[in-house]
Parts: C-alpha cells; sequence; structure tokens
C-alpha cells in the first residue's frame, strides 16, 4: 500500500518525540480500521464475533512495511490503534442510544445478550476510562491496549516497558474498579 | 480523586485480595482504621474483583459486530436480518429468515458505491431475475432482488460450506494440495453448471475461487450469476478497477473491498476480458482453467501487480501444473493447458466439452468400484411394500473389513425445507425426473437441469401413497391426484385421479377419475390402478392400456380387505400384490392369464422382510437407520435377493457410511446404473406465536438454527425463552430473547441430559443426570440461569420427576412411584433442603410412565396415562381428584398448563404428523397447530400469556442421484 512508508516513518518520528507525527498517523489508522470493520471479510468466521484484536492486527499487517519489523513501531502502532479501535467504537454506540446519556445505569444482570444493553455498557466503560485516566493514566492503557488492541501481558509489558506482574495488579485493580463504576454510575 | 489516595485504596485492595477471606475483616479493620470511606471503596472493589473482564469484552465485541454490520436486528422488506456472515469484497453478507416464507436465506448487498445509477440497476435487476430462473444443483439460485436505501441486494439461500477460495487456502496452509478426487468431482459440478447456464444465455464473467461454495454436502455451487455483469455496467472506469490484482489467497484485497465490485477479478480474467472485448461463454471456461490450476497447484497461475498480471494473462503461459504438484495427472494438465489457451479458437468451445474431458480424468483416477458389477440385466420387479416400510430397523452387526466404496452423488433438486420434495422418481434412460414438491408436479431434465412445471388443472399431486410410475421409454408417466378441497385425513385412494404427463409435450391427460394408479407395467403396455373401494381402501385391481383404454377389473375381494400394493414381474405377465385383511398383510402373485393366486410372502415373512429398490440384477438396496446414532442416521445395505420372494438370499452387505441424514430409495434406471433417492433430515426448531383471545395470531421461527432445539420454560419475566438443544453430540441449555436473536449458552455438556425445567424463581436451570444402567439414581443438578459451572444438587431415586411451579409461587414436587409401583407421591421439595411432607398419592398403574405437570400455581397436577384417556386433575391441597373427558382426542402425547392455570395444551397424534389443541377445564378443545413430522408440539405458554413457544420440526428432502462410478 502506497501509506505503509508513511505510517513506518511517522510511527518512527513519533517514538522520538514527535507529537506531529501522531497527529498525522491518527486519521490513517482510523480510515484504516474503520474500512476494515465496515468491509472486515470474515475468513471462516464460524459463528465467532468478530474481534478487534483481529482488525488491529489486520491494521498493522495493512500499514505497516513488513520488510522491517521493528517491535518499538509495532508497540506504538497498537497503542495508536486501541486507542482509535475504543473510539469508532465508542462513537457507534453513541450513535446507537442517541437520545440516552451516556453512563446510563446497567444492571448487569439485564446487560446479559440485548444488544442494546451492551452499547450502554460501553459507553459506561469508556466514560469510567475518561475518569480512570485522569488519576492513573497507566492503568487507563493498560485496559485500553488489552481490551481494545487484544495485546498479550507480556505485549503490554513491553510496550508500556513495565512487568508483566505490574499489568496483572493493573489489569485487576482497573477492571474491579470499573466495574464498580458501571454498575454504579 | 487523589493520586496518594488512589494509592492507599490500590494498595489495600491488592493486599485483602490476596490474603484468605476470613482473615481479610482484620486486615480491612486495621488498614482503615476509622476511615469509612476507604472500607468502602475497598470492599466495593473486592466484590467486584474478577466479575468484570467477560462482559466487557462482549460488549466491545458486540459493538463491532453491529458496526461491522449495520443492519442486522432490522427488518429490510420482508426479510429480518440475524447476523452478519461476510463482508467480502462483493459488499455486505447477512443471515437473514423470509418472513412471508419463514425460510432461511441470505441476503448480498451490493457496494454503495455502486447504487448511483438508476437504469443501470434496473438493468441489473432484468439480469438477476432472469438469472433466478437458473435452477441447477451447481448454481447457487438468486430468490430475488430487492433494494434497502438505494442499495440493491439480491436474496439467495442460505448455504453452509466453504468457498473454494478458503478451502485452498485452508490447503495451501497446511502444505498440502486439495484432494485430486474432490478436484474433479468439484471441477465437473462447476463445468456442468456453466454448461447449464450457457445453454440458457448466460455468461458468468466472474468465475473465481471465491465465486465458488462448496456445500457440507461436497456440492460446488457457483455464486452471483447474473451479478458481474452489473459491475461492467454501473463502473465506467471499471477496468482499472478490475484490474487489481486479487490478494494473495487468504487475505481479502484491499482495493476490491473498496471499490466494491469485482469486474472479473484481474487474476481470473480471460485474454478478452483483459483488453475489453465482447464476451462470450468461452471466457469463463478460461477462467474455470485458471481456478482448476489454483485448485491443483495451490497458487494463482498469474500474480503479481494489476499491470504485471494483466500483461501475463495476455502473453505469459504459467508455469506447468506438474511442475508445482507431480501427483496432478497429466490428461488433467493438459485439460487446464486447454482451457487456458490464450487463442479462444484453440480454447474449449463449450463447457460440455470441458466436462467430458474431466470426466474422463475422473474414471481414470478413480478405481472401479464394486459397483460396475450392475450390468444391464432384464429390470427385475421392483415392489415397493407397504408405504413406510422403506425404513428397516435390524439389529445386524457391522460389516468389518474394508471401508465401504464411494459412490458419485449428484444432487438433483435443490429445494429449501419450506417446499420440500414430497416424492420423485428417473425415467428409466437416466434422462428426466419427474417429482413433486409442496407447490407441485416437476419434470427436470438431468443434464441441463431445465425443469417445466407440470399443469394437472388445479388438482394437488397425492404426495402420500404413490411415485411417478415411468412408462417403459421415457416419454410419459402416471400419477394420481387428490381434489384440492379434500382434507389430507380424509382423502382415501378412492377419490383420486389418474393422469398421464407426457414429457415432450409437458402435457398432462386425465386417464381416469375415481380411480389410483399403482404402476406401469415393464414393456409400458398396461397400467395397474385400484377402482372401487371397500371400508378401509382400494379393494380391486384393474388394468387398463397406456392410454386408459380396455380397462378391465382383473380381481377383487371382499369388503374387508384392502390391497395396498400392486407390482409387476419382469415378463409384465404377473403381478404381485399385498392383501391386507384384518390388520394382517400378505403378498400374493397372479397371472394376467388367470389361474389361482399364489402365496409370495406370508404374513409373518412379509413382517421380517425388509422394503427396499429391488435392481434389475436382483439385490434390493436398502435403506437402513441406525438406531444409535443420535440425530437420524441411515445407510445404504445391499444384499441379492430371491426374485420370486424378494426375500434376502445372503447377509447384508453396508455400502456407506454416512451421519446426520436418511433416504429412501425411489427409482433406478432401466439398466440399474443409476439410482435416484430421496434424501431427508429432520430437525426440531422453536416457533414463536402470538396468542389473540386464545388463538394463534401469527407466528414466526423462532430459533434459526436446525439444530434439534425444544423449550422448556420461560423466564417469569417473560423476556427470556430457555430452551434445550442437541449440537455436535454436546446437550447444551441455551436463553434467547423474545425478541432478540442472541442465543446465549447457559450450559454445554457432553452427552444426554433430561427433564430439564427452570426454578420458579427463574434464577436456575435444573435438569437430571443421564441415567446410567445399574445405577438406581439420577442426580439432580443445576446451573445459574447466566451460566456458570454446573452443581449437583441432590441424588433422585430413578424415574423420578422434579418440578417447579411459577413465580409468585414457590413450589417444586417431585413425584415419583411408590414401593409397590402402583401409585405416584407427590411431595413437596425443596432444591437445597430436600424432599418435604407428602401432598398426594395417586394411583397409575404400570404400564403408563408418569407424564404429567404441575400448574404454574403449584396446587394441582395434570397428567395423561392412555392415549385416548380422559386427562387427570390431582389435587396438591386435598381435594378429590378429577377427570377432563377429551373426547376427539385419542392419541394424547404431551399435556402442559396454560399461564392462568384455566387449560392445557395438549398434543395429539395426527396423520402425517401431530396436532396442538388447547382444551379447557371442561374438556372443550380447539386445535391450534399443526406439525408435519415426527415431532411433538410441545407448547409452552409465557408468564403474560401472550406467546406461545412451540415446538415444531422442519423436513429438508432433496432427491439425489447415486452413480455407479
Amino acid at each position: 500500500m502506497c501509506f505503509s512508508h508513511d505510517v513506518t516513518g511517522l510511527l518512527t518520528r513519533w517514538a522520538q518525540g514527535d507529537q506531529d507525527a501522531l497527529g498525522q498517523l491518527t486519521p490513517l489508522v482510523y480510515r484504516e480500521l474503520h474500512q476494515l470493520a465496515a468491509s472486515y471479510l470474515r475468513r471462516e468466521r464460524g459463528g465467532h464475533t468478530l474481534q478487534p484484536t483481529a482488525l488491529v492486527h489486520e491494521a498493522y499487517l495493512r500499514l505497516v512495511e513488513q520488510s522491517n519489523p521493528n517491535w518499538e513501531n509495532r508497540s506504538h502502532f497498537y497503542g495508536v490503534a486501541a486507542r482509535i479501535m475504543r473510539q469508532i467504537l465508542v462513537d457507534h454506540a453513541r450513535r446507537r442510544n442517541s437520545g440516552k446519556r451516556a453512563g446510563l445505569k446497567v444492571p448487569l444482570e439485564e446487560a446479559f445478550g440485548f444488544p442494546l444493553q451492551q452499547s450502554q455498557i460501553l459507553l459506561a466503560l469508556d466514560t469510567g476510562l475518561n475518569a480512570l485516566e485522569k488519576f492513573d493514566p497507566r492503568k487507563c492503557k493498560v485496559v485500553e491496549l488489552r481490551y481494545f488492541g487484544g495485546l498479550s501481558m507480556d505485549e503490554i509489558a513491553r510496550a508500556l516497558a513495565i512487568s508483566a506482574v505490574t499489568v496483572r495488579r493493573d489489569l485487576r485493580m482497573a477492571e474491579a474498579w470499573l466495574h464498580k463504576e458501571i454498575q454504579s454510575t | 480523586m487523589t493520586p496518594e489516595r488512589w494509592a492507599q485504596i490500590e494498595d489495600l485492595f491488592h493486599r485483602a485480595a490476596e490474603c484468605e477471606a476470613d482473615a481479610r475483616a482484620a486486615l480491612l479493620a486495621e488498614g482503615c482504621g476509622e476511615d469509612v470511606d476507604l472500607r468502602h471503596e475497598v470492599e466495593a472493589l473486592l466484590s467486584s474483583d474478577g466479575t468484570a473482564d467477560g462482559y466487557m469484552k462482549a460488549a466491545i465485541d458486540s459493538q463491532l459486530d453491529e458496526f461491522a454490520f449495520p443492519l442486522k436486528g432490522r427488518t429490510v422488506d420482508h426479510y429480518r436480518i440475524v447476523q452478519g456472515l461476510d463482508g467480502g469484497g462483493m459488499g455486505l453478507v447477512y443471515r437473514a429468515e423470509d418472513i412471508r416464507l419463514g425460510r432461511a436465506v441470505a441476503l448480498k448487498f451490493l457496494p454503495e458505491d455502486m447504487a448511483g445509477d438508476p437504469g443501470a440497476l434496473r438493468r441489473f435487476e432484468r439480469e438477476a431475475r432472469a438469472a433466478s430462473a437458473l435452477e441447477h444443483p451447481g448454481i447457487c439460485p438468486v430468490y430475488e432482488f430487492g433494494e434497502h436505501d438505494g442499495v440493491p441486494f439480491i436474496v439467495m439461500p442460505l448455504l453452509e460450506g466453504q468457498t473454494l477460495r478458503e478451502l485452498i487456502a485452508s490447503a495451501s496452509r497446511s502444505h498440502s494440495f486439495l484432494a485430486l478426487k474432490d478436484l474433479l468431482v468439484w471441477a465437473i459440478q462447476i463445468a456442468e453448471g456453466l454448461e447449464a447456464a450457457h445453454q440458457l444465455g448466460f455468461i458468468h464473467r466472474d468465475i473465481k475461487p471465491a465465486n465458488i461454495f462448496i456445500t457440507k454436502q461436497g456440492q460446488a455451487k457457483i455464486l452471483d450469476f447474473g451479478v458481474a455483469k452489473l459491475a461492467s455496467e454501473l463502473t465506467p472506469a471499471g477496468m482499472e478497477a478490475g484490474i487489481t490484482p486479487d490478494g494473495t489467497s487468504g487475505t481479502s484485497d484491499p482495493l476490491l473491498s473498496r471499490t466494491g465490485l469485482a469486474i472479473g477479478t484481474a487474476g481470473y480474467m480471460s485474454p478478452e476480458q483483459v483488453r475489453g472485448e465482447k464476451l462470450d461463454a468461452r471466457t469463463d471456461l478460461f477462467s474455470l482453467g485458471l481456478v482448476l490450476y489454483e485448485m491443483g497447484t495451490g497458487r494463482r497461475a498469474f500474480r503479481g501487480d494489476a499491470a504485471q498480471t494483466a500483461k501475463e494473462i495476455l502473453s505469459k503461459d504459467p508455469h506447468p501444473v506438474r511442475g508445482i504438484n507431480p501427483s496432478i495427472p497429466a490428461s488433467l494438465e493438459r485439460i487446464i493447458g486447454k482451457a487456458l489457451r490464450k487463442d479462444i479458437r484453440l480454447r474449449y468451445q463449450s463447457a460440455a466439452e470441458m466436462r467430458a474431458d474431466l470426466d474422463k480424468v475422473r474414471q481414470q483416477a478413480m478405481p472401479a468400484m464394486r459397483w460396475t458389477k450392475w450390468v444391464a440385466l432384464a429390470f427385475a420387479f421392483t415392489l415397493l411394500l407397504c408405504a413406510g416400510a422403506v425404513l428397516w430397523i435390524v439389529k445386524q452387526q457391522r460389516q468389518g473389513g474394508a471401508a465401504p466404496p464411494e459412490f458419485k452423488l449428484r444432487q438433483l433438486t435443490t429445494n429449501s425445507a419450506e417446499n420440500h420434495l414430497l416424492n420423485g422418481t428417473i425415467s428409466p434412460d437416466g434422462n428426466y425426473i419427474a417429482y413433486t414438491d409442496l407447490r407441485g408436479l416437476y419434470i427436470r431434465r438431468i443434464d441441463s437441469g431445465e425443469v417445466r412445471a407440470i399443469s394437472l388443472g388445479g388438482q394437488t399431486v397425492d404426495a402420500f401413497n404413490n411415485y411417478p410410475s415411468w412408462f417403459a421409454d421415457s416419454r410419459a408417466f402416471v400419477v394420481n391426484t387428490i381434489p384440492e378441497a379434500v382434507n389430507t385425513s380424509e382423502h382415501t385412494p378412492m377419490n383420486a385421479t389418474i393422469w398421464k404427463v407426457s414429457v415432450p409435450s409437458g402435457q398432462a391427460k386425465q386417464l381416469r377419475g375415481d380411480a389410483f394408479a399403482w404402476s406401469v407395467s415393464k414393456d409400458g403396455s398396461q397400467i395397474a390402478f385400484a377402482a372401487n373401494g371397500g371400508r378401509h381402501g382400494p379393494r380391486e385391481v384393474w388394468l387398463m392400456g397406456p392410454n386408459g383404454e380396455n380397462a378391465h377389473k382383473l380381481y377383487g375381494t371382499d369388503e374387508n380387505e384392502e390391497i395396498t400394493a400392486v407390482g409387476w414381474s419382469p415378463d409384465s405377465q404377473r403381478i404381485t400384490y399385498v392383501l391386507s385383511s384384518n390388520g394382517t398383510d400378505t403378498t400374493y402373485s397372479r397371472d394376467l392369464k388367470g389361474g389361482p393366486p399364489v402365496v409370495v410372502m406370508s404374513p409373518a415373512e412379509l413382517d421380517s422382510t425388509p422394503g427396499g429398490l429391488t435392481l434389475p440384477d436382483n439385490r434390493t438396496l436398502y435403506s437402513r437407520l441406525e438406531p444409535a446414532a443420535p440425530e437420524s442416521t441411515c445407510n445404504f445395505w445391499i444384499a441379492r435377493v430371491d426374485p420370486r420372494t424378494l426375500k434376502p438370499t445372503e447377509k447384508l452387505q453396508r455400502l456407506t457410511n454416512w451421519t446426520g441424514f436418511c433416504m429412501d430409495p425411489t427409482s433406478s434406471t432401466s439398466d440399474g446404473k443409476r439410482i435416484a433417492f430421496l434424501k431427508w433430515t429432520s430437525h426440531r426448531t422453536i416457533y414463536m406465536a402470538d396468542l389473540d383471545a386464545g388463538l394463534i395470531r401469527q407466528s414466526r421461527h423462532f430459533t434459526m438454527d436446525e439444530t434439534g432445539d425444544s423449550p422448556i420454560d420461560w423466564t417469569p419475566d417473560g423476556a427470556f425463552i430457555v430452551f434445550w438443544s442437541v449440537r455436535n453430540g454436546n446437550s447444551m441449555l441455551l436463553k434467547q430473547p423474545l425478541n432478540g436473536e442472541i442465543q446465549e449458552t447457559i450450559l454445554s455438556v457432553p452427552g444426554n441430559l433430561t427433564e430439564p425445567f427452570v426454578s420458579a424463581d427463574g434464577k436456575w436451570v435444573m435438569w437430571q443426570s443421564a441415567a446410567a444402567p445399574g445405577r438406581e439414581w439420577q442426580e439432580l443438578m443445576r446451573v445459574s440461569i447466566h451460566g456458570g459451572a454446573p452443581e449437583s444438587i441432590v441424588r433422585l431415586r430413578s424415574g423420578t420427576e422434579a418440578q417447579c411451579a411459577r413465580s409468585p409461587s414457590s413450589i417444586c414436587v417431585l413425584a415419583e412411584r411408590t414401593a409397590d409401583r402402583m401409585e405416584v407421591a407427590v411431595s413437596l421439595f425443596d432444591p437445597l433442603r430436600g424432599r418435604g411432607s407428602e401432598l398426594a398419592r395417586f394411583d397409575l398403574d404400570e404400564a403408563y410412565r408418569l407424564n404429567g405437570r404441575l400448574s404454574g400455581d403449584g396446587t394441582r397436577f395434570a397428567l395423561l396415562t392412555g392415549p385416548a384417556d380422559p386427562i387427570r386433575i390431582i389435587s396438591l391441597r386435598g381435594q378429590p381428584e378429577r377427570e377432563i373427558p377429551t373426547p376427539g382426542l385419542d392419541a394424547k402425547q404431551f399435556i402442559g398448563w396454560s399461564a392462568n392455570h384455566r387449560g392445557f395444551y395438549v398434543t395429539n397424534l395426527a396423520k402425517g404428523g401431530m396436532d396442538l389443541f388447547f382444551v379447557n377445564m371442561t374438556g372443550h378443545s380447539r386445535k391450534l397447530w399443526h406439525n408435519d413430522g415426527d415431532f411433538a408440539p410441545v407448547a409452552i405458554e409465557s408468564p403474560d400469556g401472550r406467546h406461545l413457544a412451540v415446538q415444531g420440526s422442519t423436513l429438508d428432502q432433496n432427491l439425489w442421484l447415486m452413480e455407479n462410478p
């Protein structure tokens, strides 16, 4: 694809601290994920739900120069992509719930299996993540990478340069806190 | 929240979460001191610990799914969109239900950017409609064309299987090639499909692996006939868009999925297509050559970027097939080479020519099978013993040793379950089939797939008692019709009309009224038919000439007897018939010239002889049900038979090793080389009916999966149906919202579970573990309605039934036989605390199984005993027992209470299926539902009385051909 060099270059520049590069990168990744999600070929799907992980991974393969795999670029890419994936889905859920307010209280028992309530859960999750980011941005990032980027614990640890034990503890704490928030917003 | 406070909370949370539960309180007390808020915060977090990830992930996945498939859950025209299936190059594909016809379909939307030009859309619509006339097993038909918000879509049958592209990709991933046998069979099927389409003037223009679907049954079907043309009309810059190489196998092509339509996807275009010339059918043969190349080698013949691919198509020969896959026969390599000639005049000129060459390779490559022994002998007389006797269950040992041979199979009809076949036979010359589906009678030419509907003057073919019977010259057959107005259950063969249908003209001629044709003699000179019925059915055998002339009575029995089947000897000099007298059947043979009848089989012999299709070489083909298989499974067996008595003279040999369906062999060609059989599957499914003043206002398919679903109960709020299913050998408990599609699994366990029910508070589903031989108890199990691990609650003596009332009552009871086996005791029961006091006791003959239901308010028990006996109402509050007579319902199977406890839903066996009745407390009954098939329509009313979940069943039946390879 014609973007490959751009994306690779932008990732490198961003890794070197160039915030402008992130600004240029975001629309490219957004467009790719949006396209992919909108016309994703579900090979051998066999009734499984579409996973964000698969999309982010595919977007990476499409956008980033593969002849020179660079771990740093990959982890940065995942970081950007996870954030964008979150944005895409939250926008979608918000449109779906238009007229309703984000962060609606969702009794969990009812949440099972109703697409409508699931969009509310997602919005509540987003609200919770925004709140969490204010006082513990790292935990927010861990959740984002894990849930919207589909990274493994070890990949998150490497991406954020923290230990895997810390990732696990962060995730446990963040999940408990988010669950509490979603239930009682 | 300050960072310090957060750090404090986190520290305490992790310490508390990691210590033992009993030490936790002390730790929190010490850690929090007087800080009540801190303690509350940490306790709240601890109670949330470990509960969040599943549902949060589910919420994310579900949003993504909705995002990718925005029409999910919506209704477009009369299609209810259930689920996204695919988002490939051609736009989004959804699984949907046709609300009008109640069948499952696939809706394929064209990409939105193609939707601009109304004129072209109308032309496309015409084309798609014309293509919908293509009926061939090798072509996936287009049912309908529609438009939603300006985006056109086509409606197709919902197929199960994979595209050739996926199959090639998965072979490549495991570093192997497609099996040669599959390759050849599919190649021939595709060529046959193209042949049929080309004969009708349709060119596909976009033959490629992604457009070939291989069904689970192994039938190749060409997709999107009539669609590719749209591309060339709608995209003026189409050639540029089209000449984008398809991605490597397994990866979707980015540009294609964006521009949407592949106009002859670059890698599979013919040279004339690349040059933008006028196309004829030969373009499809070039593309098929490329598909075969890729099937054989796992890689595309022409690769590289768009321009390079185009150049190679015009000028370069691909790498030799056998250089990549040496196991490809040289003859197949030559076929591929010929299909890929750049010069259109040197290429295959017709699909038929290419198919014939492929067929030769297949015959060489696939070793001759045992069935080649079937040579053209004189046609032995074929006698279908009493209807329904074709399925014969015997407890005979399976044959050991060599694996059964594989036969070439071909699907001749592709009807959906909503319009399944009723019968069908092949002509003696093997060129035609005559068949009846729910809509009418048809003749189909097998090689071209051409179908002709036969008009029978508004009458319907009598589907249950006979098959079209062919004349020896294959130019005509006879069928019987029944008047439309006659209720099936009141129908006897004696109000039938005999018709003769001419194949060349497609005209049906009435031969005789108030008569019923059995069969045409082997030489085609006479038709044996029934006239003048007695009390039980036909009691006279008559003969007439091929055009109804010279009708005369051959033989008659008395009023109390019935003649149930008539067949002919090979020389057409004798008839064989089954005479039914006082419930016992005897087979006789009688010479047309006179003389006394000869007993061929006594009642006892007839009982022990299976029915089957006798072939010209005096062997009989039997379809035997596998008694142990979880789903209906039959296999063909064969044995040499005594030509006079049709009794096997040797041990039956098993021919097939199939699972998941059953067959009825109906006919063979006169040389015995091709056998037509009905292949059928029957599934339980759940219908949702809306009740209005106690009547069913409308109903719809509720669970669409053909997986054998049975309703168990509603949740107390009426929002969900809990149901039970057997899928892939697992017993599953699932729930689905009344107004939703998403099924949630509550439990999935291998093997069987029995008697599931929902607790009165709706929090649990309970069931009994499978009975085990030599064990006198069964475990009562439960699982949360939200899923989770099943737990064992208590052991119950085998044969004990546990049931719960509905909320607001919280009563559960156990009903079990007393020690002397003559009575049943009903006791209170608490799933956790065990058995309580006895509430009632009633007599129940040991001959009857306990078939009763607790009323929703927990006050009474309704009981069925003998099928014609009244309903018994047992009070659990000390009132005397009462009986509710149910006149007319003399074959009751199932009983359930209405939601207001003032009536019952009762299933009663009826001819050709089962009826569902509502019965009130005075015994007055009203029929609500009829279900064809062998599953009882169990009905469960919603707590608010507005809906009824009914177990129905579907029958999927098509005609197939088994060929002697």
